[in-house]
This record gives C-alpha cells, structure tokens and sequence, in this order.
C-alpha cells in the first residue's frame, strides 16, 4: 500500500474542503451583511475583506495542525522508543484521521523495534548464566550477544574500561569455578589469578593498548591460572580483543583456550634424543673428572709416553663431548630449537680461545693449528656458542681427514664485500668431486672416506645451519690427495646491529636446517 | 634453625656446600675437589632428603641435579625459591644438570637460580671456579 500518496491525497481533500468552506462562509456572510447594511458599499467591502481575512487565518491554522499531527505522532514515537523518556505511554495513533495508515506503520515500527530490545535486555538481566551489565550502557548493543556467547563452547569474558567483569559466559564460569553473579561487576585480577610467560602480560598489554590504541588483539600462549603456591591447575592458550570505550560498556573481550593436558604432558615429556643424551653426559662428566683429578694429582709424575696416554684420554672425552653436542643441536634444529643470540665480539680473541681448546685435540693425532688473522678485522655478530661448535667442527674433520699431513691452518680475512671470511685449512686426503653437493647434508658420508675414517655426517650440516643463521654462507673447495679448504663468512656487527631490538638483547636467530630464517626468533 | 638470623656474612672463611647428585662417582668428584678447595661440603643423593637438609641447615651454595629420586630438581628448586618458606633461603642455588632442557623451561629455570651448568661440559676444577664466582670470592 502506497502511505504516502495516499496522504498526499487526503491532504488535498482537506485543504481544498477546507478553502471551499473559507470562501463559501465569506460569500454567505458578506451577503448577509451587506442585506443589513443597505448599500453602503465602502463599508460592505471592508467589512468583507476582514471577515475573509480571518476565515483564511484560521483555515490555515487548522490545516497546519492537521498536517503536523502525525509528524508529532511519529517524532512522539521515536523519543518514547529512545532511552531518554522511557516509561512514558505510547502515543494513540489510531486518533488521527490524516495519514493514519502511513504513520501508524512507522510508529509502529519504532515501538516493535524499543520492545524488542527491551525483551532481549529483560532475557539478559534474569538469564542464570549470563548477566549484562545494569549500569546505564546503551540497550540493544550489549545484550544480544551473551546469549550468543553461551552457545560457544570456549570460555568468554568481557571486561569494561575498569577491568571490572561485565560478562561472562557459561563456559567461563564453570571454567573457573564461580558463578556469574560472583563475578560480574568485580575486578578481572581479582577474580582469575593469571601467570604469563612473556613480559608483556595481559596486564601490561592491556594498560598499553589504553593508552596508545583504538582497537587491538593479541595471544598468549602457555598462560597459567596457578593456586597461591604457584602450581598450575590450568594452562591454556588466551586471546584478548580491545576495542577503546565500546559503546556497550565491554571494553575488552577474553577467550580462553584449554591446553592444560597438552601443556602439562609437553613439559613432563623428555624427548628420546634429551634422554639419550643424558645418558651418554654422565659416563662423559665422570670420565672427564677423574682424568682432571689423575692430571693434577699424578701428572707431574708420569713418564712423557703417560702423559700422552692421558692427553689422549682427555683428547677422546672432548671430542664425545662435542658429538653430543652436535646431536642435540641438530635435534634442535629439526624441531626449530636452536635460537641463537647473536652478540658483538673480538673475532680474533673467539678464534684464538677456540684453537686453544682444540690444541689438544690436535696434539694427540700429531698435527698443530696454525691461525693467521688478517688486517682489519671488525667486530662481529656471532653467537659465541654455536660459532665455537662451528670452528671445532671444522677443525675436527680437518684433522680427521688430513692423513699423513700434520698442518692444520685457520686464516681469516675481511673480503671485499665487508664480510669476515674465515677458512680452515687441510693437507689430507680431499674430497672426491662426486661428493662435493652432498656434503652439507645431514648425514652425508662420501662412501670412501667412510671407509678410512668414522663419523656421523652431523657436523656440515650443523655448520651450515648455524652460519646460515648468521647471514653468512660456508662453501669448500678441495682437491683429492691435496686437501680441503672449508670457508666460511660471518657479519660485521656494524652490519646488523639495527636488528638489534632493545637495549642488551642480541639479535635473536633461528637455526632451521636448510631454509635461511631472516625472521626474529623471540622469545 | 640457628641460621635462621644470620645472614650471608660479607666474607665466609669456609664456605659450606650442599652437593644434592644421585650419581655417586660425580658426587665424589665435585665433593672431592670442593673440599681440597676449603670448602665443608655435605652430600645428598635424593630429592625429599635434600629438601629436608636444606631447610634444616644453612649452605652458601647448594649443588642441584635436576633427575633426582623421590623428588625432582625443578620442584625442588621452587620448594627453596619459594617466597612462603620460612625461613627464607639465602643460599645460592646452582643447577648442574646433564639433561638438556626445552630452551623455555631452562630460561625459566636459570631465571629462578643463580646459576646453571652441564656437568658434561665442565670439569671438577671449573666447577669449583664457578662456584667461587657465584659467590663472589676472588679466584
């Protein structure tokens, strides 16, 4: 039904009645008048033209206040369906005879609309499970959705500007335990103890967001809600949803999502390779500790071919040593463990510590380590760890494979492109070029060299892994019978030092095997 | 319980150490070469019976293995790190471990101590300069 033509129509009815009656009683009265007053026609004129004047006035006046109605009516029924006048009693359309259908429909509109929210508002208040906010919040925003938010399974909390609890779901309740009336209106601290791993907690977070954002979302992971003796009796993952000054009083939403089981079982569970490594540490810790105490207390005393057979000792715990370590580091990159720190340090001084510690090992095969440092030598990124595993590495094969030859040399040298490139040196026996793409792989052995000499095939890989880590590339060159070179580059730490995120960090790396990791592994 | 007002003296003529390892060999050997370093070391091989030592004495340094009988390492690190204990514990808590923790758990765990080390990597004598510097007496 078209309302409004059909008001536009009772419009011109009216108005039209309205006039032929403003005229008609002016011709009638005019003529009754000028019977009486007997020809005077100055004053029948005038007389005629006021009487007329006065009947237009108050036709208009009534066709103003018959148009108007019905605005009034609907601008009646929106105010009553506003906040500001509730209570009020609705205003009685079916009075009107103007545009009664056109404005009924929109006045009735308005008032299915404000009874609607105000229906959801009353589900809202009396719900067991649920309970809005009381204070004066807007209706029709808030409360449609806790009773939404109880069909979600996952426990749900919405906080307001004071960390004051404003909702809360039925998950959320049993989760914690209180029901929503013990809850509701109290401070979110107070009632759910939360532990973080993170130095940014939701506390922190939260205070940052006020202050500085509009909107925001973040996740915890490994979040605890722990009893006053500090145990975990849960442990889930967390995501808070801020949105400034919301406009239905709920400032802040929290989902919270279980992992207590999985945590707990990650964090009793020793994989096989820690386990393992374990084992082979204790019999290592021992053996290297009674070999110091025979070296301190019986030393002086030994024949020169003793004292060899106990460098010897010392030599083979060491290299075990370093064999664990290389197996644990490549179960750490296979699970994307390894982090490094990289941190600013005297390369020089790295390498000299290094051949330091690996002089021994060297000696007890009868070869020596020669190190040559180049010009120039800038300050470098490195993580001292992992970059010390590296060198020994290196050195370990070279010693390995450097048959009857008894030289060793370490040389680095700032290259052309800024890069610090460091080698190490063998005269041994090379390898094959068949085996050169292979070499870097995890678990290569060229099929000869497995013959002559033992070992894993961990050792390139971790290095190539680790250095890669450093933004830097390892490469050999080698010829058989000749020896092997094994280059390497690391950064100045000039170069990267604008990674460095707050103040005494490092530069956090990921070592991933083959996929070089540019991105920051935080914590 | 005598302890319980003196606190840690600006110099310890003879430091004492309490050596918690269930590995008797290692436990010789640290309590071997601590000693011929002056220190007065006590041993204790199980979790609950450590606990019940350091409660009841007062050590300037406790050794702590993290795989231990009857009660393990880290529970026992937060039994004696714990704020509530009374009194309160001011030894110096060195973890000395072979087992290789998840990078998150052991950040958590050297956090709470006041060192950490892998016996593996380290001979009796280091260890004896290590705890030398945790408790800041020269080397």
């Amino acid at each position: 039904m078209d309302y409004s033509k059909k008001y536009n129509q009772k419009l011109f009815t009216i108005l039209a009645g309205y006039i032929a009656f403003a005229v008609i009683s002016g011709g009638i009265i005019g003529t009754i008048l000028n019977y009486y007053l007997n020809g005077d026609r100055t004053l029948q004129i005038t007389v005629w033209a006021i009487l007329s004047g006065l009947i237009v006035l108050f036709t208009a006046y009534l066709a103003v206040i018959t148009t108007s109605k019905p605005l009034k009516s609907l601008s009646d029924a929106i105010i009553y369906a506003g906040h500001s006048s509730r209570g009020g009693s609705a205003p009685q359309t079916d009075k009107l005879n103007l545009g009664r259908e056109l404005v009924t429909s929109l006045a009735l509109q308005v008032y299915d609309m404000a009874s609607m929210t105000e229906q959801s508002r009353d589900v809202a208040m009396t719900s067991n499970s649920v309970t809005a906010v009381k204070a004066d919040v807007t209706p029709g925003m808030q409360v449609v959705t806790p009773s939404i938010l109880d069909h979600v399974g996952l426990p749900i909390f919405g906080i307001d500007e004071q960390q004051k609890i404003t909702t809360i779901n039925k998950s959320a309740s049993e989760y914690i335990g209180l029901s929503s009336e013990q809850v509701i209106g109290k401070p979110f601290y107070d009632s759910i103890k939360l532990a973080f791993q993170s130095v940014e907690t939701f506390e922190v977070w939260l205070k940052n967001q006020q202050e500085n954002s509009i909107n925001g979302v973040r996740l915890w992971e490994r979040v605890r809600i722990t009893d006053p003796n500090g145990n975990a009796l849960k442990q889930f993952d967390l995501v808070a949803s801020f949105s400034k000054q919301n406009q239905s009083g709920t400032e802040t939403m929290i989902c919270i999502y279980d992992r207590t089981e999985q945590y707990s079982r990650d964090d009793q569970e020793i994989s096989f390779v820690a386990m393992a490594v374990h084992e082979l540490r204790t019999p290592l810790t021992i053996l290297k500790g009674y070999v110091e105490v025979f070296e301190d207390e019986v030393g002086p005393t030994l024949t020169p071919e003793l004292t060899g057979f106990m460098h010897k000792m010392q030599a083979s715990t060491q290299q075990l040593t370093a064999f664990v370590g290389n197996i644990l580091n490549v179960a750490r990159i296979e699970e994307n463990q390894l982090v490094l720190n990289l941190q600013q340090h005297n390369w020089s001084e790295i390498l000299k510590t290094a051949v330091d510690d690996l002089a021994l090992r060297a000696g007890v095969q009868g070869k020596h380590i020669e190190l040559h440092i180049g010009e120039g030598i800038p300050a470098v990124a490195v993580d001292r760890i992992s970059i010390h595993e590296v060198i020994n590495n290196l050195v370990d094969n070279a010693i390995k494979y450097s048959g009857k030859s008894d030289k060793i040399v370490i040389s680095t040298v700032l290259n052309q492109d800024g890069l610090i490139e460091t080698s190490v040196q063998d005269f041994g026996i090379g390898i094959p070029a068949s085996a050169m793409p292979d070499l870097f792989q995890k678990f290569y052995r060229s099929h000869k060299s497995s013959i002559q000499v033992s070992g894993t095939g961990l050792g390139l890989y971790l290095c190539k892994s680790v250095i890669n880590a450093h933004d830097g590339n390892i490469w050999v060159r080698s010829k058989e019978g000749e020896g092997s070179v094994f280059t390497f580059t690391i950064q100045a730490f000039d170069k990267l030092k604008h990674e460095q995120t707050g103040g005494q960090d490092g530069i956090m790396r990921g070592a991933h095997g083959w996929i070089k990791n540019h991105s920051l592994n935080r914590q | 319980m005598e302890e319980t007002t003196t606190k840690t003296p600006p110099t310890i003529v003879h430091p004492s150490v309490l050596v918690i390892e269930d590995e008797r060999f290692i436990s010789e050997l640290y309590t071997r070469a601590l000693e011929k370093a002056g220190y007065i070391v006590a041993s204790v091989a199980d979790g609950e019976e450590a606990l019940k030592q350091a409660v009841n004495n007062h050590y300037d340094v406790i050794l702590l293995d993290i795989m231990l009988p009857t009660m393990n390492g880290v529970d026992l690190l937060y039994k004696m790190k714990d704020e509530h204990v009374q009194p309160a514990m001011t030894s110096k808590i060195i973890i000395t471990t072979n087992l290789d923790q998840k990078e998150e758990t052991r950040a958590k765990i050297e956090k709470m101590a006041d060192g950490y080390l892998i016996k593996a990597e380290i001979t009796p004598k280091e260890l004896v300069n290590y705890v030398g510097q945790v408790l800041n007496i020269g080397y």
